[in-house]
């Protein structure tokens, strides 16, 4: 329960509509993207200023009440999973464009403006912001801050932290932090790169600064048909090999391109096993000499068809497919569990055979969606969660695969945080010591944990207790591969 | 390549230390350390150290043990085609990998390429509690836990000592050329910045005296087109040119102590005395210039805070601060109170003791 001193406190510093307390306004808050994971927060605060934020922060510090901080709330690990004795702080009324600088090529804006919104506001002046999410259209930049959100062109322009370059953020002590600025590096520590990805533990970002960069001339996308799912992950590391940066290096196998295809007719072969999606962008010189190059790389390595987009409207299509491959996998299934492990590309092969292995021995289909190029795995674990149980086997196999990536040297999130979901697989990835120094930055913010408690990093506890799970009779898991 | 493993001994001594409280100077070969204030306690050397630990080209990461040359890197890589993206500045040539992630310095291309911090994937470290740790990975996308790869990045072992590291490497480019134009100061930064607002195959430019010097990488045909219609023309050895720049080679680096601010692109250059150079697309800018008094000092530390970035002092090969090492004057642009509190509890939370590095920054940590 919420401490009974918080709220007065609140109803003196915020307008009435900036707090939900009724159980049914309080109620759509209860998960994030993660929807099988839920509780109603106790309290629900959406404030407008910087001066509120204060107060409130300032109020949970006196009571001793735990905050959860959420964006648009598409996260996919739980991150922004309410307590029902905490305060939810939600930052979706900070949605102004503060500005758009064009001669430093940034734009200044506050944290509940959403990714596609600054893009859109940049094209006026050729210019764009380079991460994007597949819930771009959605989700806020301060969660993709909070998140170091990845998406699809990763492997040429980097993730969130690579082009966000100033953030202003309020410490639960109610001090405010200029970290970075206009600039391209500041001095002291980069306490910068700390505090993105950091999952609204650290801090309360109130500004962004983003890179923009200018939109490419040409954009040029590939499809190369494969017979297996091992020769397309092979191609991938052959055409990178060969010299080339793909924007985006997307794959998809059997059973999501026939999905994809059934729900938006982009012109997938359906007799494939495994698709590319290789995009190149650029001038229009450097493109054609690489998707030359790229096309010549994936006939060579099994490819039995390459195809070409002709024109935008083309290039645009065949993304589409790609983009609505998770809704169309949830035509096929009720439910679907999605995974978020990182692999070295040339391990793609071995993990997508080791995948399949584990979707027969649980008897529950599996549709690989991903980034290839970054070998960020998206495994799409089908499920029914009517059927007593299967939500259960479907987490458990979920860990399997995300032990496997951290096995073969990768990791158990690349994109989509660690959350509420893959607190146990942070046990599997690190050591006791490294999670004791992780709880000491944390200290070093937020001494008292009262930002998103419970979140991001497990207690040695909860990984002790898990000991027993993952060593059986002191062998790892794994034991055939190599250790990095 | 030399390989030697020597992190038993790098372990036990951080052990050691941290029992008897006793400071160390973590170095390399020293090749930066005229960027430090002065550290006291035993020298702690990682040079024998190295050797490289994984590089598969196709994953365009290498995993490399810190004391590894980086020399003896980039040759390893250029067999494949590859290279550093940040492109670190070597100097006296004889820097090492962990050197140049600890100091998190970067070259001529960062505003293209990206910084060291940009490519740091993964590391190894030993804290001041001598604990060996683990963080980060050899996979570009890797959000598991905070991000204490890159905050070791550019602390100058202030927080650990770094064991190995994995960065993030590219493909070399094809096609490069330098070219040079002749505009003034304003002209030249009006220019770059119109050049970042289209897609340009450019990879780096720098400023000095009327010259515009821009590096364009790429495929031929693209470089055709690009030189075709930036103008200027091409000059020879456009490669030692930039690794002059980088390392501090070029005349511009002789003589005074020069201040390098880190501003916003667009800035209005300060009114001060000197000669400036300018790179990272207006980012960067160096100024030379004869500082006779505090006052004059205080101008400059106030005009780069005016402009909305920072400055610090930077000696040169021929300064008397250079030859000095670690002189007291290495000024430095203040941290904000509310900032320098975290920088302290956040030293505390990795050097409980206080004993690595203490004052190589500032003299709080």
């Amino acid at each position: 329960m919420i401490s009974t001193e918080l709220l007065p406190i609140l109803k003196s510093v915020l307008p009435a509509d900036a707090i939900l307390t009724r159980e049914e306004a309080r109620k759509p808050f209860e998960s994030d993207g993660l929807t099988a994971i839920k509780q109603v927060p106790g309290l629900v605060l959406l404030p407008t200023s910087r001066k509120q934020l204060l107060s409130i922060l300032s109020a949970c510090r006196a009571t001793e009440t735990p905050i959860v901080l959420r964006g648009a709330g598409t996260g996919l690990s739980g991150g922004a999973r309410p307590l029902e004795d905490g305060v939810l702080l939600v930052m979706s009324r900070f949605d102004r464009i503060i500005e758009i600088d064009v001669d430093n090529c940034i734009a200044r804006v506050e944290p509940g403006v959403r990714n596609l919104a600054i893009s859109e506001m940049a094209a006026g002046y050729g210019l764009y912001y380079a991460p994007d999410p597949s819930s771009q259209i959605a989700c806020s930049i301060g969660g993709n801050v909070a998140e170091n959100a990845g998406g699809v062109h990763c492997l040429k322009y980097g993730l969130t932290v690579h082009n966000v370059i100033g953030l202003t953020v309020l410490t639960i002590e109610g001090e405010e932090l200029k970290l970075g600025g206009m600039v391209l590096d500041s001095p002291g520590y980069d306490l910068l790169a700390l505090m993105i990805g950091s999952e609204g533990m650290l801090g309360v970002v109130t500004e962004v600064i983003v890179r923009l960069l200018p939109i490419p001339p040409v954009k040029q996308l590939l499809l190369g048909a494969f017979n297996s799912v091992e020769q397309a992950g092979n191609a991938v590391s052959r055409v990178i090999a060969e010299g080339i940066i793909p924007a985006g290096m997307e794959m998809m196998d059997k059973l999501a391109i026939e999905a994809a295809e059934q729900f938006v007719h982009a012109g997938y072969p359906v007799d494939a096993q495994a698709i590319l999606l290789c995009e190149l962008d650029g001038n229009a010189e450097d493109v054609d000499v690489d998707s030359k190059l790229a096309r010549e790389v994936m006939l060579r390595h099994g490819a039995y068809q390459v195809l070409e987009s002709k024109d935008n409207e083309e290039r645009e299509l065949m993304w589409k497919g790609r983009k609505s491959a998770f809704p169309a996998v949830g035509r096929i299934q009720p439910d679907y569990y999605c995974m978020d492990g990182t692999i070295p590309r040339s391990a793609l092969g071995r993990v997508l055979g080791e995948i399949a292995a584990l979707s027969k021995k649980y008897d529950l289909a599996v549709a690989n969606v991903f980034h290839a190029g970054d070998g960020n795995l998206h495994p799409l674990i089908l499920y029914d969660a009517n059927i007593e149980g299967q939500l259960k086997q479907t987490e458990e196999m979920g860990g399997k695969i995300l032990e496997y990536c951290v096995a073969v040297g990768g990791t158990i999130t690349g994109e989509h945080g660690v959350g509420i979901e893959k607190l146990d697989q942070m046990c599997v990835q690190f050591s006791p010591l490294e999670i004791e120094q992780f709880h000491r930055i944390k200290a070093a913010f937020d001494e008292k944990s009262l930002l998103n408690p419970g979140k991001a990093i497990p207690t040695l506890s909860r990984c002790s207790e898990l000991g027993g799970m993952h060593v059986h009779g002191g062998v790892l898991p794994f034991p055939e591969l190599e250790r990095f | 390549m030399q390989e030697y493993d020597d992190s038993a001994r790098l372990v036990g001594a951080l052990v050691e230390a941290y029992e008897k409280k006793c400071a160390l100077c973590l170095c390399g070969t020293g090749s930066k350390k005229f960027l430090g204030k002065e550290v006291k306690g035993d020298i702690l050397s990682v040079v024998e150290h190295r050797g490289i630990l994984d590089y598969r080209p196709e994953e365009l990461v290498i995993t490399a043990r810190a004391g590894t040359r980086l020399d003896e890197l980039s040759s390893a890589l250029a067999s494949h085609n590859q290279f550093l993206p940040f492109d670190p500045p070597q100097y006296n040539g004889l820097g090492t990998l962990g050197g140049a992630l600890a100091s998190g310095l970067s070259g001529p291309g960062r505003a293209w390429l990206g910084s060291a911090r940009d490519a740091a994937l993964g590391m190894e470290i030993i804290n001041g509690m001598g604990q060996r740790l683990k963080f980060g990975g050899k996979v570009l996308k890797n959000v598991a836990g905070y991000d204490v790869t890159r905050l070791m990045t550019g602390s100058f072992g202030t927080l650990g000592l770094i064991l190995s590291a994995s960065v993030r490497l590219l493909p070399s480019p094809v096609h490069t050329e330098t070219i040079r134009l002749e505009l003034d100061r304003d002209a030249a930064l009006d220019y770059v910045l119109q050049l970042m607002r289209s897609a340009n195959p450019v990879t780096a430019t720098s400023h000095y005296e009327n010259g515009l010097y821009i590096r364009l990488s790429g495929s031929e045909a693209g470089l055709l087109r690009a030189i075709k219609k930036i103008g200027g023309h091409k000059i020879e050895n456009g490669a030692s040119f930039w690794t002059g720049i980088r390392d501090h080679k070029h005349k511009f680096f002789t003589g005074n102590t020069v201040w390098r601010f880190s501003v916003p692109a667009a800035a209005k250059y300060p009114d001060l005395p000197g000669e400036w150079m300018t790179e990272w697309a207006g980012s960067l800018r160096w100024l030379k210039t004869e500082v006779k008094n505090k006052i004059q000092i205080q101008r400059i530390l106030l005009s780069a805070n005016e402009s909305g970035g920072s400055v610090r002092c930077y000696p040169t090969y021929s300064d008397d601060a250079y030859a000095a090492q670690s002189a007291e004057q290495l000024y430095i642009s203040k941290l904000s109170p509310e900032i320098m509190k975290y920088h302290m509890r956040i030293k505390k939370a990795f050097d409980p003791a206080g004993i690595l590095n203490t004052n190589i920054m500032y003299r709080e940590f």
